[in-house]
């Protein structure tokens, strides 16, 4: 129960918009599945064409192995939270979260019964009579939740939900939809463009740009394996660093930088020699050292130019000797570095990915 | 909601229906004004500008066009020059029974105009003074304030405080600030307001009628008497002339606020 | 940015004294010659007598009068409401070249009674109208005149009024976001049930709104039913109308003019007030 698969799934908007080009997913059921990129990635439209309210210009969409692409949304098995959350405003919470059963016919005692264990599930007991206008803004969130999962859809659809919300109740939001998602095991697809709120509550996800698909995984895997400049860019912060490849031995690969020599890993990157690359590190693989003589392979040598506190990091920026920015981030307390210092720059070499050139 | 494609077409005739409900008589008048019969019929029997020419020509008409030029003019000075002073006072200063005052702006136009009317004849009657121009330039000054306001209050509103704080700041008086800043900025509001009262004033019958309808003949009384007497196409003309003058007008105003019907 | 008081606000005189003298004013001679007398064969004669309103309320007459006006503006509203709402639902959600229409229906607006009810004189006459147009089609033998009549009167009096309710609907639709009908059709209910349970009780305050707007405006018409109307379907505008010119009654005059005044805003905030809307707006101004 609520398999979904999006086969070659494509739709255009005139006059010459891709706002999804070519996608292809499948998603399993139970499974917590982000949508995320930037604005205008064509991720709310995929999201849109699962709901049925655009029609593909190509490609299908099966919902537990039928094919749904013909149907009307009133027809499809989906329960969708909208940005605006589009409460009816002129009903009452139970009138809103018993909207489907009615127009479904079902008997009243069995309504009135629904409307309170979901209300219990959303932890808003006895919240029945209280018009939409007397709610929190964290209230309504779950009312929305709670209407959408009336019908218990095979699908539960949310399109950016929280935006609006500011950070403490948002991540409060985030925690609670997950428990509540891990409690009824519903497929879920989650539209954000906020890589951190996309990051802690996915079991995959799907990182796309101008309608299509960058790459799909774990958060784990998107992190620390990205498979192109953009998706390194995206999420979180990384250093990209153009490069030349010199040879291939095996499993490691030794390059030429600007600033010099760097050996990697080839982590599955099509290596040939003459080739250009990028070369991907996350500031905290990066190690600063004041001991600027020894001339380790594959470091570089800088200076910090300007150096900020970030949360519970620090983030030391160094201008290399070839004019590129390089960022390193300590736990705050654990390292003593001043602008101003020469410092050699250090890359823990299993932590180097290899992307292809891009053009971010 | 796309997907009931019968419901869909079915809304689509609706709409067409409608539209060509609101136009169908409009473009009969246009067809029947060309006619080079003495009498309206549809199709015309023959074309010809001779109806044109009687209603440019004719000095009854003629006349009638004059006084309502005049009237429209001095209708929309006076009521935008109202609806100038008023917005303007009411946007910038604290003043008191500031809501009062606004509805007093408003309510004219919102009176039936049969009201308005006898309310002026009265009015020009007990104070001896009936049946001139004059009085239908108040009546209809009056009476079309409303829409200025609305329009220049609506552009106040939308004048950003700070670009006149800026001004002030740079030694601006308020005077000056007004005229070398404000007032730029809500010119189109202002043109829209001398538009609307004008066309609006050139259009109407009622009021002018009781006003000053027997000294005083306006193209409108001048038509609706035609009516009384013949049928004539020249009155078809002269439709066709208020069709053409006032689409052309709403264009400039749709242009002038920026398409403020959208 | 509010200035204590400079001297430049008092400005303010001009239009508060223009609108007091020729506004306020003018509607407190209605009111006080409504008391006056009305020589037989002359004028006018500053008095205070009840005469006229006896009159007014003693002739079957008049009150047919009155009867017919609130008649024919409550079906006027209905009409316009009936033909203006599928028409505005089509506009505001589904059309593409909305602009277009707009400036159509706003272009109408503006046109003189006159030329719009000459534009129907001509359309139901016997030699330009549609009625060559039935014969044509073999509904009819021979070619008749629609107008002058009932039918020549409601037709145009929906046709000249209609563009106000568009325009107030319009309004009101536009500001419904399409989020409440997606999330009906989400929750199961097809097109049709959205409609009904979702988008029209949204837009209650549109149609009261439209519908009181053109109901006051019906109430006050006077060149359509004189153009297209028999005696029979004249209103009180034009009762009044011809008494304060044509018989020179100005105070009778006076008097049904209040009366009807007062009728309207009776019934306006007797609708009003059984609806509970806060505020009646009048449509689609502004940014």
């Amino acid at each position: 129960m609520g398999r979904v698969e999006l086969r070659d799934l494509s739709k255009s908007f005139p006059p010459n918009v891709r706002a999804v080009d070519h996608v292809n997913l499948s998603i399993e059921e139970g499974e917590f599945v982000t949508l995320l990129g930037p604005s205008g990635c064509g991720k709310t439209t995929t999201l849109r064409l699962i709901a049925g309210f655009e029609e593909p210009s190509s490609g299908q969409i099966l919902i537990d192995g039928q094919d749904v692409t013909a149907s009307p949304p009133y027809q499809r098995d989906t329960g969708m939270v909208f940005q605006s959350l589009a409460l009816f405003p002129h009903m009452d919470v139970f009138d809103n979260i018993a909207y489907g059963m009615r127009i479904r016919k079902v008997q009243k005692d069995e309504i009135a019964r629904k409307v309170t264990d979901l209300l219990k599930l959303v932890r808003l007991p006895g919240l029945e009579g209280r018009r939409i206008e007397q709610l929190s803004g964290g209230q309504r969130q779950r009312v929305a939740f709670a209407r959408a999962l009336a019908m218990n859809p095979s699908v539960f659809l949310l399109d950016e939900p929280f935006a609006a919300l500011d950070k403490n109740l948002r991540e409060e939001m985030q925690v609670e939809l997950r428990r509540l998602q891990k409690r009824i095991e519903i497929t879920t697809i989650f539209v954000t463009h906020n890589q951190r709120e996309a990051m802690s509550m996915s079991d995959r996800i799907v990182v796309m740009d101008q309608g299509r698909i960058e790459q799909v995984g774990s958060p784990r895997e998107i992190y620390l394996d990205p498979a192109s400049t953009f998706v390194a860019d995206f999420i979180g912060t990384t250093n990209l660093i153009p490069a030349t490849i010199q040879d291939v031995e095996g499993e490691v690969v030794r390059l030429m930088t600007p600033d010099g020599p760097v050996s990697s890993p080839s982590g599955g990157f099509r290596s040939a020699q003459g080739r250009e690359c990028v070369i991907s590190v996350r500031p905290e693989s990066v190690r600063l050292s004041t001991e600027t003589d020894q001339a380790e392979e594959g470091s570089f040598r800088g200076t910090i130019d300007f150096k900020r506190h970030v949360g519970e990091l620090i983030e030391y920026y160094i201008r290399t000797e070839a004019d590129q920015e390089i960022i390193a981030s300590y736990q705050t307390g654990s390292s003593e570095f001043f602008e101003g210092d020469t410092v050699r720059v250090i890359f823990d070499q299993e932590a180097l990915r290899l992307l292809e050139k891009g053009d971010s | 909601m796309k997907f009931q494609r019968t419901g869909r077409l079915l809304l689509g005739a609706c709409f067409a229906s409608i539209v060509i409900f609101l136009v169908l008589p409009l473009l009969i008048v246009i067809a029947v004004s060309f006619t080079s019969d003495i009498f309206m019929v549809f199709p015309p029997k023959g074309l010809s500008l001779q109806w044109y020419r009687e209603f440019l020509t004719m000095s009854d008409w003629r006349g009638a066009i004059r006084n309502s030029l005049i009237i429209a003019s001095g209708t929309a000075v006076l009521s935008t020059s109202i609806a100038l002073v008023l917005g303007f006072v009411l946007d910038r200063y604290e003043i008191r029974f500031a809501q009062a005052i606004r509805t007093l702006g408003l309510l004219p136009f919102l009176l039936p105009p049969v009201i308005i009317g006898i309310a002026f004849m009265a009015f020009f009657y007990a104070v001896g003074y009936s049946g001139k121009v004059f009085n239908v330039i108040i009546a209809h000054g009056i009476f079309y304030t409303t829409l200025p306001l609305m329009l220049i209050s609506l552009g106040f509103e939308s004048v950003d405080k700070e670009v006149e704080e800026a001004a002030m700041n740079l030694g601006a008086t308020e005077l000056r600030v007004f005229t070398t800043v404000t007032l730029p900025l809500i010119r189109n509001d202002v043109f829209a307001g001398i538009l609307f009262s004008f066309i609006l004033s050139l259009n109407e019958y009622f009021i002018a009628f009781l006003v000053a309808g027997f000294t005083v003949t306006t193209l409108p009384i001048k038509i609706f008497s035609s009516l009384r007497y013949s049928y004539s196409p020249t009155i078809a003309a002269v439709s066709v002339f208020f069709i053409l003058i006032t689409t052309g007008v709403i264009i400039a105003i749709n242009k002038l606020t920026k398409g403020m019907w959208d | 940015m509010k200035s204590r008081g400079r001297r430049l606000k008092y400005i303010l005189a001009y239009p508060v004294g223009m609108l007091f003298v020729f506004f306020l004013i003018p509607l407190g001679m209605l009111i006080v010659f409504s008391f006056y007398y009305h020589p037989p064969g002359g004028f006018y004669e500053p008095a205070f007598t009840l005469d006229n309103y006896v009159r007014f309320f003693t002739r079957t007459l008049y009150l047919k009068r009155l009867a017919f006006t609130v008649e024919i503006s409550v079906l006027t509203a209905l009409l316009c409401l009936i033909l203006g709402y599928p028409f505005t639902y089509y506009l505001a959600r589904i059309a593409s070249r909305r602009r277009l229409y707009i400036i159509l229906v706003i272009s109408t607006l503006w046109l003189s009674y006159i030329v719009r009810s000459y534009a129907w004189s001509v359309l139901l006459s016997r030699s330009a109208g549609i009625s060559q147009l039935f014969v044509w089609l073999g509904f009819l033998e021979k070619p008749q005149s629609y107008t002058p009549g009932l039918v020549a009167v409601i037709i145009g009096l929906v046709y000249v009024f209609l563009p106000f309710m568009i325009l107030t609907l319009y309004g009101n639709l536009k500001s419904i976001s399409t989020d409440y009908e997606e999330a009906s059709l989400n929750l199961g209910a097809g097109p049709w049930k959205t409609f009904w349970r979702v988008t029209f009780p949204l837009s209650r305050d549109g149609i009261i709104s439209g519908s009181l707007l053109v109901f006051i405006l019906t109430m006050g018409a006077y060149v359509v039913p004189s153009i297209l109307g028999k005696p029979k379907q004249w209103t009180m505008a034009i009762v009044i109308g011809d008494q304060a010119t044509y018989e020179s009654n100005v105070p009778f005059g006076a008097a049904m003019a209040l009366i009807l005044m007062v009728l309207a805003i009776v019934i306006i905030w007797i609708i009003a007030k059984l609806a509970g809307t806060k505020s009646l707006s009048m449509g689609a101004r502004g940014r």
